[in-house]
């Protein structure tokens, strides 16, 4: 029997008195003689279910958890924060999701997560000030797991450094890497450096003048670009291979095809360097009891997990401590410079108004199939 | 009959053709999971078995690839399609086109809109959990039109009298079906199972929706394409499934071989 | 003259009817249609359970507006398909179509020949060459569509071979990231599917039909034209069918290989299911596809049966 069936059947008034005593009893006998049993022996098992990425789920993420609980959560994976808010919503209830917070308000506005009591997460002041106040007011549904930057990522012998020089954007529209570059299939990745490149006022909520604007740069971009990518693996492919010089791409595209070493650069543009976060959300509806979540989010905040991210997947972490824990190198090889100062200035990603983001996809499906 | 000799001397050169254009791109999977590169790039560097060893220790991937076995549902669909075949091609059945048109909408309706379709109709209407029954399912939704057709290429055009003249001499309906129904559409119904068989070991959306923590092959793939690293991994695999194939169907005709040369 | 057959049918007729039942039990043991639908029951009812709910809810769906608890009746979303704006999906469409179309016509006309050589011409082991031919396609069909990648790319295997014969002078950059790359890897990853109906159907030939028509002096050509091709139709149709319909929702390899020019219905569909908060939109477009699919899966069946009947053959 497991710890859910004697919950409920206790809560349910199924055990008599006595029967309760005497299960108290032999496991106050059990324990005593137990005391130089490890404690993963003694704990119930664990019943929280994660609904994660593929990257997030290695045991390093909730080791603490997976001490205390005699055992690691269920995992079941997503590879798009689309499709796996589509299956939160068709009635699939884990414990926890980990969206980006871009689409965070989406999942809130939603009503598909619980609010959290930030006071029973003491590692929340270990993160960065910046990802603390992320979202806005007093209370919070997200908690920060990892983040990374867009930026441009380029082949150091395809691309003639006087392009670099001027760090902008720009680049991927240079007419001189024409069948080179490689463009994000996805709505905001490809709009996000069109938007900042030609001058808008708030990327993430754009006028429909800035909407046409966007439109005639993706247009005109698209003759030079070679194709769009859904995944990682595809665009770092083409790169190594050299067909593609130049795309707009993550720490981890950059620290990936390096250890590979295929010589690549990770250059930083001027115009604001878009900065995706991943998190937790509690989902509503999970079975697992409270307090073992709370566990679970405690243990997957820690310092050591947030080293694991930067060391094996080449992602930073929310956790600030993360970073004197990690390796040094490898920190380095993330092609940030000074954490501190672009966490703090990073152009981190927020979720789009509706209607706005309903014209953006509606505008990126006509660029892309070559309206 | 001289264009007959001809063209029995040019068969095992027609088939090494196909046999090559068919197997040629999936033979590069196994080139390149010797390489010393996450990328399937030119030129190939060192040769190394370390992918196959990441493939072994992987057990969510091995795990992944048993759950997707368990969940074809040739069976199922093969009968779902054997008794509509025979039932269609039988008998006269009134409004025939609008039996043959429901059976066909599993494949008309997109994946992605009948995925979450149907994972509110389990979560939300029926209220059960999500497991490899959900998709197995699924999978005979889609697999019955596949299943159907083919029987029906090999039903059609059935002489019935030969099963009434097998009822005459005093068979029973089910010895009539095994002795005579069943062995006239063995071909098809072999084809029938295949085709299910490859259509639901290959089916990515389906299982997204409606599978929790026991992903099938497909669904794990896809997870990992955001991690490169994995990606010869996964070529390793593909690599052992093709060979292991191939071994155990010689093996098999093999053995047959050697039972029709003892019954001789 | 009444056959063999008929009269055993006829003499089974008169045995199966006992007099002094009701009509009802005979009219039952006597329908065709009853019996058949008896046996059809179990296919037609799981089918049904699985599929009511799903498809009545997206119907309605597609004829509400986008807000929520508070949806009112409304065909907005099917103008929004058939406005200037809306060109995007009228066009995709037929552009899938069309795709479809070809790379069906391509995978007949590329399975064809070894589906009959396997039929006629494979003496001895043909179950075991059936399978082994079917066996590339048991690898993952992602994996398949990164060999093609691999194939097809500017330093990939074909501009190789093809600089090394000396037929080009330098890499050709159009292989892929386009329409053809669609159809060409969507023919290889169906070939299988295409394969199997046509020899099912190409296998069960009566030999002596052929031999007569070898009797009767017709050539080669002659003798398939008339026998062996309309004999093979249900297999064909069958395969035709099954291919058409399912590539033309397609978007793995549209997203991976198709580039601009390939894009297909199927990418804006998932697009719009996970893009975009407006369901009924997205129903109203699933629907306007699968309309428009049946419709001319329905064309095609009378174009090609229509021309079977012109013929005579059964």
């Amino acid at each position: 029997m497991n710890f859910d069936e004697f919950h409920t059947k206790s809560k349910s008034g199924g055990y008599s008195r006595r029967q309760i005593n005497k299960m108290l009893a032999s496991l106050g006998i059990a324990s005593a003689s137990m005391m130089g049993v490890s404690r993963s022996a003694l704990a119930a098992t664990p019943s929280v279910d994660l609904f994660t990425w593929a990257g997030y789920d290695s045991p390093e993420m909730f080791a603490e958890y997976t001490e205390k609980y005699g055992g690691p959560p269920e995992i079941t994976r997503t590879s798009s924060n689309n499709e796996a808010r589509a299956k939160v919503r068709g009635g699939f209830t884990p414990d926890f999701a980990v969206p980006s917070w871009s689409h965070g308000a989406f999942w809130i506005d939603e009503g598909l997560v619980e609010p959290l009591d930030i006071s029973r997460l003491p590692r929340w002041s270990e993160m960065f000030e910046r990802l603390q106040n992320l979202e806005e007011g007093d209370v919070k549904h997200f908690v920060p797991l990892a983040w990374g930057n867009t930026a441009v990522v380029y082949r150091t012998d395809m691309v003639p450094p006087d392009l670099l020089e001027d760090s902008s954007w720009g680049i991927l529209w240079d007419e001189r890497l024409k069948g080179q570059i490689a463009i994000r299939d996805a709505f905001m990745g490809a709009m996000l450096p069109a938007a900042l490149w030609g001058g808008v006022g708030d990327a993430y909520d754009m006028t429909d003048e800035e909407l046409d604007l966007v439109g005639d740069l993706l247009r005109t971009q698209r003759d030079l670009v070679r194709f769009y990518w859904k995944a990682e693996a595809d665009v770092q492919q083409a790169m190594a291979s050299g067909e593609i010089a130049v795309i707009s791409g993550w720490n981890s595209t950059y620290a990936t095809l390096k250890a590979q070493g295929v010589p690549v650069g990770f250059m930083v543009p001027k115009e604001g360097m878009p900065t995706w976060v991943d998190g937790y959300m509690m989902i509503k509806g999970g079975a697992a009891p409270e307090q073992e979540k709370y566990d679970f989010l405690h243990a997957a905040m820690s310092a050591e997990a947030g080293a694991h991210l930067i060391e094996e997947v080449g992602y930073g972490a929310a956790n600030a401590k993360a970073f004197e824990v990690a390796d040094a190198e490898k920190v380095a090889s993330l092609g940030i410079g000074d954490v501190a100062t672009v966490v703090e200035r990073g152009l981190w990603s927020v979720a789009v108004p509706v209607e706005t983001k309903d014209k953006m996809v509606d505008l990126y499906n006509r660029v892309k199939s070559g309206f | 009959m001289m264009r007959q000799g001809k063209i029995r001397g040019l068969v095992p050169v027609i088939l090494g053709i196909y046999i090559f254009i068919l197997y040629g791109p999936v033979l590069l999977l196994p080139l390149f999971s010797f390489n010393d590169n996450i990328y399937m790039t030119f030129p190939i560097r060192d040769l190394t078995l370390k992918w196959y060893g990441q493939m072994i220790e992987e057990k969510a991937m091995i795990t992944a690839l048993w759950a997707s076995v368990k969940v074809t549902a040739a069976i199922a669909s093969t009968i779902f399609g054997f008794m509509s075949a025979k039932a269609m091609v039988t008998y006269k059945i009134v409004g025939k086109g609008y039996v043959l048109a429901l059976i066909m909408v599993p494949l008309v309706v997109p994946s992605i809109i009948l995925g979450a379709s149907l994972l509110s109709f389990f979560r939300q209407f029926l209220d059960v959990e999500l497991t490899l029954w959900t998709v197995a399912l699924a999978y005979t939704l889609i697999s019955t039109p596949f299943s159907l057709l083919v029987i029906m290429a090999r039903l059609e055009g059935f002489d019935r009298s030969l099963e009434e003249a097998s009822a005459d001499l005093g068979m029973s309906a089910w010895q009539t079906f095994r002795r005579v129904t069943l062995p006239l559409a063995m071909p098809g119904v072999l084809a029938s199972l295949l085709l299910s068989f490859m259509v639901s070991f290959d089916e990515f959306m389906l299982a997204f929706f409606l599978s929790s923590n026991q992903a099938t092959l497909p669904v794990y793939m896809y997870g990992l394409l955001r991690f490169p690293d994995f990606l010869p991994a996964i070529l390793a695999l593909g690599s052992c499934i093709l060979v292991v194939s191939v071994a155990l169907i010689s093996t098999a005709e093999w053995l047959r071989r050697g039972q029709d040369k003892t019954l001789h | 003259m009444a056959s063999a057959g008929e009269l055993i049918n006829r003499g089974a007729e008169t045995r199966a009817r006992p007099s002094g039942r009701s009509r009802l039990w005979r009219w039952w043991y006597t329908s065709e249609s009853l019996r058949g639908y008896a046996l059809l029951a179990p296919t037609l009812m799981f089918m049904v359970f699985m599929l009511l709910v799903a498809l009545t809810s997206l119907v309605a769906q597609s004829f509400m507006t986008n807000a929520g608890a508070n949806a009112e009746f409304t065909l907005d979303n099917y103008a929004a398909i058939f406005a200037p704006n809306g060109d995007i999906f009228r066009i995709l469409l037929l552009r899938s179509l069309w795709m479809s179309v070809l790379i069906t016509v391509c995978v007949v006309l590329f399975c064809y020949p070894i589906a009959y050589l396997l039929a006629f011409h494979v003496k001895r082991h043909k179950v075991f060459w059936l399978i082994v031919i079917t066996i590339p396609f048991w690898t993952s069909y992602l994996l398949r569509v990164f060999s093609w990648k691999v194939i097809l790319q500017q330093e990939g295997v074909l501009n190789s071979v093809m600089l090394w014969l000396g037929v080009i002078d330098a890499p050709l950059n159009t292989l892929l990231h386009n329409r053809s790359a669609v159809i060409v890897t969507l023919t290889h990853a169906w070939a299988a599917f295409a394969i199997l109906p046509i020899y099912v159907s190409l296998e069960k030939i009566d030999r002596s039909w052929l031999e007569a028509s070898i009797d009767l002096g017709d050539s080669f050509w002659r003798r398939f034209l008339r026998v062996t091709l309309p004999l093979s139709m249900p297999g064909v149709l069958g395969a035709t069918l099954l291919l058409f319909i399912r590539n033309v929702g397609d978007f793995v390899t549209p997203a991976l290989v198709g580039g601009v020019s390939g894009t297909m219905l199927g990418n804006i569909i998932v697009s719009l299911f996970t893009d975009m908060a407006n369901e009924p939109l997205v129903a109203a477009v699933s629907i306007f596809m699968m309309l428009s699919l049946t419709a001319v899966a329905c064309l095609f069946v009378l174009l090609i049966g229509g021309r079977k009947r012109l013929r005579g053959v059964t």
